[in-house]
């Protein structure tokens, strides 16, 4: 005989009743197990889902608002290869992307946020689709199922795009026109993409489906007036690539027409121009340009509203700067211009009739943010007046600015600016047709620098002298000088990235076990009552082998061993459960909790490390639950456990007993007490834990009143002390009926509880809404300030509204509708001062001023930390940070930027983004044109409805609009559907509660057999047994069901206050009266059931 | 000298409480070797608390428990499990077989601690034999009579080659034929194989077939006849 031998015939013979701890071991390990499989399976979705956007794309260079030439693929991808070994595997791709709308069926059907992507043949190998992309040609689309969905449109079907007009230049750059900020055309619809087709195409890093059109580059090109222009680059690659390569590779072969740089030769003065198709030339180009001559001039060109000397008036002329005048300062020492000096043209000499020595002054406009112009003038005295001719009279000193430079005539203007075609005059009319924009006067570089530099830019244009300076020159300089990453041009490993964001993101393994705490808790405590009857019956086994001389090592052995063989019964079941449960929870993802996940790319993935794990993990719950078993048992005498004694209960003084029972009541007593003097917001995990603490004092409690001794006083006997006495005789039992109806009751009651509505946050400007009844974005940026009066009658709008409004940069969302770890979330910048008293603030450091903590986001930190505010949850459970942590974003420039986070706000509609101030956001995307974020508040006093004003208002931008509680119903969505499975698998807990206490009440008729008979022979009749049963597990049930609800009524203290309290008492009271129900219920059907299953005159006869 | 329990009291529930009871006062008892003792007594006499201070599964208030002069009392678990497995044996009022085994598997039970327990098999047969269970060897317990149940006790309890056999009311579930038969086996082995029994009774007509005969009341024991 060995040991394994006696474990194994023991498990054997025991088969039946092992059977049933096994189906306790199963549920065990089909939860816990389920758990760690809905983490695998999410985790490996968004990794699917990652690949389905990406296709094989691993590495994105973007450009921000800048475009490059398509040739820069192309030559990437050829030294790529060239420069690594196998290198005939990458491909390099461009993509023009673009944000638009689309709409079908004469506008009724409409579709926002639309990414059109412009692509060639080379996209197939992406997509990895043979010819799919590349057979698009003009006005042909390929749209992703959503979108034809969304349209109800099919092959052949035509839809309306409205596009974002792709503009070189900066929209909100001085003098560039915004007339036309959209482009829109009727196309046709020639294929739809499904997931292998990459009709999820996407570079943000999120699991839910964007909208996309595929549309041929070329025609896409054409339609915005470019020529060959890309702002992608798609990289795939099988051998490995790192930043530094790609970087190196893309400085190597980049042309300064891929940063929209232009060198134009102009003969007549012998000079070599370098210009900008973005009109102002950035200060890190004239870094890299600084040392190539040092003959080179620096000129800047700008558009003035009025020229004036005393009465007489030239409107709308461009001044420059003096030519010449660097090199001469240079040469002499001496101030050619002074800085109040400026030297007219002959024309505009005899225009104004001024003479040397007169004063003029120029009127001219200063953007600001949003197009708002401000008029600013200077006088400047007379120094000189110089022929039209030679480098006075150079027309190429006017920039390139399309609605100006190449209007035939005045009236035909589109500057940008308002222009008064009153002013014009006929002789301004002829200076046009004679000599176009060119400069009417010049002033000091020094003077230009001062009053005409802007964000956009330094210069207009460097010129150096032919003779010393070749073109190659300026590409050599160009391309040793410059590196793309300082024009915000980046490699981006978007495939890295995006796993990483996928792995890394909302852990559902640890959330689902986390929901699951009380139903695991529970069926763990179901399997250990299992085991403890199972063990029971057979300890007195263990007593046997004692007088044997087996020692108490080796009894443990054999049982845990065969516990072992009944883990494995169980386990194995269990995985199959497992795997059952979590296509049961994919399909609840995929139909009634979809608000958490917000994809349909769920695919489970059964990882066997996942199913051992939890195989192992459930087996050391069952030894675990065996071990404390038999130490228990096994500490009593042998001659005691061979009988299955009771070891008397060993007694303690009165306070002893109450001590840890009391201490936790006190516990609970000093958390809330705290709470209530603290003045503050009351904390939900304070309160959270001293319900915790009073479920723990109340079950310690019961445990010792069940140990009372019982006395009667009386000389009659009522069935209630049969009763009492009954309960406290098996007082585990009773015990672990108590806990598993408490813990459900509790899990149960603390969610239901806790449900939000946001509809009670509507008009609070301190809630979630910040008081702003619409939350609204712009699909294409809508680059004018809608608080201008001007701005409103212009876009017809009808109602009186307040709008705070905000830039938006690239970046992810990071609410807690994307399930991926974040690291960029979208960056707002915003006027602090239209955000003072509204949301209110949960977190901060010492860098936010309690009284304006808005204002807070101007200042400016040491060490150039830019301040931060987001909404706290975010900022905790979507970016895993905390107050006073720093974010890194690039700018621009390609400069680091760090943002310091000074504030937290409490969930709100702002969720999501990271929000500074326009002065710090400007300073660091001076690109950036226009808002596309919008808080509106409606103003008293008109009945339209904003809805259908500003959506008709600024439809072709793509307005988006939501009410702002709706919008935060759709992220209190999420943790509402988090409270539904938490309640769920409440209800599960108590389901398996039930389970466990039919399994005490059969176990307890059939152990009370013969105590059941005697009553019979006392003469009590059926009604009598059924009563005495009935009450005893009736006042168990209700212990526990009143234990579970005092206790989540404390945990959930905070959100009463808070909520309704009719309504949440009308909740929670109907849900207790259903746990009683269904308690007592049960109760009834296991008592009748057992009763008669075996006839009271049988149960007599044992 | 065998056994020797000397001046050994031992009392149940707590001192001054209304429950403490003491059930043996100041007892002492020599046990030979190849002996044969029948103690009797009335219900809760304390019987079976003496059997088992003999066969060390309860300890002794005060007193000592010698075996072959060395105190039992004193001896740590491992020394206890081994003074259990191999120089006691025990037969109980119930057979405390174990059903999931055959009567040869149940025989060999106390065995599988006993790492030196070689030739355990034949042993096991030959007792088996001798007691005319062979033909019931491979059957459960639940297969068995009483009686043979009973005998098979026996026979477990002796397959480690005891220096001691005690038996607590052994023949308490059986009826006369096979209780006389039961004490004829017990007495065989112990006139045989030199293992001294010890027998706790109720019925004087088996006690009259031991060497000596103790009577236990009120916590003294008394030698009736010898």
């Amino acid at each position: 005989m060995t040991g394994i031998r006696f474990a194994i015939k023991s498990f054997l013979h025991y088969l039946r009743y092992n059977l049933k701890v096994a189906i306790g071991v199963a549920i065990s390990t089909a939860i816990l197990t389920g758990g760690l499989i809905v983490g695998d399976s999410v985790r490996f979705s968004l990794e699917q889902s990652t690949r389905y956007r990406l296709g094989e794309t691993r590495i994105a260079i973007t450009s921000g608002d800048r475009f490059f030439t398509t040739k820069l693929a192309e030559s990437l991808q050829e030294e790529l290869a060239n420069s690594r070994q196998n290198g005939q595997d990458i491909t390099c791709t461009p993509l023009l992307q673009l944000n638009g709308v689309a709409s079908a069926d004469g506008g009724r059907l409409r579709v926002n946020r639309v990414q059109v992507n412009g692509v060639n043949r080379q996209f197939d190998l992406i997509a990895d689709t043979g010819s799919f992309f590349g057979t698009l040609s003009g006005d042909e689309v390929i749209i992703s199922g959503n979108m034809a969905e969304r349209l109800e449109v099919g092959v052949g079907d035509f839809i309306v795009l409205r596009i974002q007009k792709a503009s070189v230049m900066p929209l909100n750059a001085p003098f560039v026109s915004a007339t036309h900020t959209t482009v829109s055309a009727r196309v046709r619809v020639k294929a739809i993409a499904g997931l292998t087709e990459l009709g999820r195409f996407s570079l943000k890093i999120s699991q839910t489906a964007p909208f996309n059109v595929f549309v041929n580059l070329d025609y896409l090109n054409q339609a915005m007036d470019l020529e060959d222009k890309a702002n992608h680059i798609l990289i795939s690659h099988e051998v490995p690539l790192d930043q530094d390569q790609v970087t190196a590779s893309l400085r190597k072969v980049w042309h300064p027409e891929d940063a929209g740089l232009m060198i134009r030769n102009i003969p007549d003065l012998k000079e070599t121009e370098l210009y900008s198709e973005r009109v102002f030339i950035e200060p890190a180009i004239i870094d890299a340009f600084q040392k190539v001559s040092a003959n080179q001039q620096y000129v800047l060109t700008y558009f003035v509203n009025s020229i004036t000397a005393g009465e007489n008036q030239t409107p709308y002329s461009f001044i420059s700067t003096l030519p010449g005048e660097q090199s001469a300062d240079k040469k002499t020492g001496e101030k050619t211009l002074s800085e109040d000096g400026i030297v007219v043209n002959e024309w505009l000499a005899s225009d104004l009739g001024v003479i040397p020595g007169d004063t003029i002054r120029l009127d001219y406009f200063v953007p600001g943010p949003l197009r708002r112009l401000e008029e600013h003038s200077i006088p400047l005295k007379v120094e000189g007046i110089v022929p039209m001719e030679g480098r006075y009279g150079d027309m190429n000193l006017m920039p390139d600015l399309p609605g100006l430079s190449d209007a035939g005539h005045c009236r035909d203007w589109e500057a940008g600016i308002p222009i008064d075609l009153e002013k014009i005059r006929d002789k301004d009319e002829d200076y046009w047709n004679r000599y176009k924009g060119t400069p009417k006067a010049f002033i000091s570089i020094i003077t230009a620098e001062k009053i005409w530099q802007n964000r956009f830019g330094d210069y207009t244009a460097i010129r150096f002298p032919s003779s010393m300076v070749e073109n190659e020159l300026l590409v050599k300089a160009f391309q040793d000088h410059l590196d793309p990453g300082d024009l915000g041009i980046r490699a981006e490993f978007v495939r890295k990235s995006g796993m990483e964001a996928a792995r890394n993101g909302v852990d559902f393994s640890q959330l689902f076990i986390a929901l699951s705490f009380f139903i695991l808790i529970s069926s763990i405590i179901l399997t250990a009552l299992l085991f403890h009857l199972n063990l029971t019956n057979r300890i007195s086994q263990a007593g046997t082998m004692a007088t044997w001389g087996y020692s108490k090592r080796l009894i443990k052995r054999i049982f845990l061993l065969e516990g072992g063989f009944i883990a494995i019964l169980g386990g194995i079941p269990g995985i199959l459960l497992a795997i059952l449960y979590t296509r049961f929870v994919f399909n609840m993802l995929e139909r009634v909790w979809s608000d958490i996940v917000r994809t349909s790319v769920l695919e489970i993935s059964i990882q066997s490390l996942t199913l051992i794990s939890g195989f192992l993990i459930c087996i050391l719950i069952s030894w675990i639950t065996i071990y404390i078993v038999l130490r228990r048992n096994l500490r009593k005498e042998i001659v005691q456990i061979q009988r299955n004694l009771k070891t008397p209960y060993r007694s303690q003084s009165g306070l002893l007993r109450l001590l840890p029972g009391s201490l936790a009541a006190l516990i609970s007593i000093v958390l809330v007490f705290t709470q209530a003097i603290s003045g503050g917001e009351w904390s939900t995990p304070v309160f959270l834990m001293a319900g915790g603490m009073l479920f723990l004092s109340m079950m310690l409690f019961t445990g010792q009143l069940l140990r009372l001794p019982q006395q009667s006083q009386s000389s009659s006997l009522r069935v209630h002390q049969i009763v009492r006495r009954n309960i406290s005789r098996n007082r585990q039992r009773s015990l672990t009926i108590i806990l598993l109806f408490a813990l459900g009751t509790f899990s149960v009651i603390l969610t239901g509880s806790n449900r939000r509505d946001p509809g009670r946050e509507m008009i609070d400007k301190k809630g979630g809404t910040g008081g702003f009844q619409y939350f609204a974005e712009a699909t294409i940026p809508i680059l004018h300030d809608l608080n201008d009066p001007v701005v409103r009658v212009e876009s017809g709008l009808e109602g009186n509204y307040s709008f705070v409004q905000f830039r938006k940069n690239d970046g992810d969302d990071a609410s807690c509708l994307n399930l991926n770890r974040i690291s960029r979330p979208v960056l707002l910048g915003v006027d602090p001062a239209s955000m003072e008293g509204r949301f209110s603030f949960v977190a901060s450091t010492p860098d936010l001023e309690p009284a304006h903590p808005w204002g807070s986001l101007e200042k400016e930190l040491d060490g150039g930390l830019i301040p931060a505010i987001a909404d706290q949850t975010m900022i905790q459970w979507g970016l895993g940070k905390k107050m006073g942590d720093t974010l890194f974003y690039q700018n621009e420039r390609g400069d680091t930027l760090r943002i310091k986070l000074i504030g937290g706000i409490a969930p709100s509609v702002l969720q999501g983004n990271m929000i500074i101030a326009d002065k710090h956001f400007l300073n660091n995307f001076p690109s950036s044109s226009g808002a596309s974020l919008y808080l509106v508040e409606v103003l008293p006093g008109d009945s339209i409805d904003p809805g259908i004003d500003l959506t008709r208002a600024y439809r072709d931008n793509g307005w988006y609009m939501t009410q702002s509680a709706a919008r935060l119903a759709e992220f209190e969505s999420v943790q509402n559907t988090y409270l539904s499975i938490f309640t769920f698998l409440g209800v599960l807990a108590l389901l398996l509660g039930t389970v466990g206490l039919g399994i005490v009440l059969v176990r307890n008729i059939i152990e009370r057999r013969n105590e059941i008979g005697l009553y019979q022979a006392l003469g009590y009749g059926a009604r009598h047994i059924f009563r005495i049963f009935f009450l005893e597990y009736f006042w168990l049930i209700s212990i526990g069901i009143l234990t579970g609800f005092f206790a989540a009524l404390l945990a959930s203290l905070p959100g009463f206050i808070s909520l309704d309290f009719m309504q949440v008492f009308k909740s929670v009271g109907l849900i207790l009266l259903i746990l009683f129900a269904n308690s007592i219920c049960w109760i009834s059907i296991f008592i009748l059931a057992n009763l008669r299953k075996r006839s009271l005159a049988e149960l007599g006869q044992e | 000298m065998l056994l020797q329990l000397k001046h050994i009291s031992r009392a149940y529930g707590k001192k001054e409480s209304e429950t403490y009871q003491v059930v043996l006062n100041d007892i002492s008892l020599d046990i030979e070797k190849g002996q044969s003792i029948a103690v009797t007594g009335p219900s809760g006499s304390g019987k079976t608390t003496l059997l088992n201070l003999a066969g060390s599964l309860d300890k002794p208030d005060q007193g000592q428990v010698l075996y072959l002069d060395q105190d039992i009392t004193r001896l740590t678990g491992r020394e206890l499990e081994q003074f259990r497995n191999k120089a006691v044996g025990f037969v109980f009022q119930q057979h405390h077989l174990l059903p999931q085994f055959t009567l040869l598997e149940n025989v060999l039970l106390p065995t599988l601690p006993n790492r030196n327990a070689g030739g355990a098999g034949d042993r096991a047969e030959e007792l088996i034999k001798r007691t005319g269970l062979w033909d019931h060897r491979d059957k459960k317990p639940r297969e068995l009579s009483g009686g043979e149940s009973q005998r098979a006790a026996v026979v477990r309890a002796l397959i480690n080659n005891p220096a001691m056999l005690l038996a607590d009311e052994p023949t308490g579930s059986l009826d006369y034929e096979n209780s006389n038969q039961l004490f004829d086996m017990l007495l065989e082995f112990n006139r045989t194989d030199e293992v001294a029994l010890v027998v706790v009774t109720h019925s004087p007509e088996l006690a009259r077939r031991m060497d000596t005969i103790y009577r236990l009341k009120s916590g003294k024991l008394d030698m009736i006849t010898e």
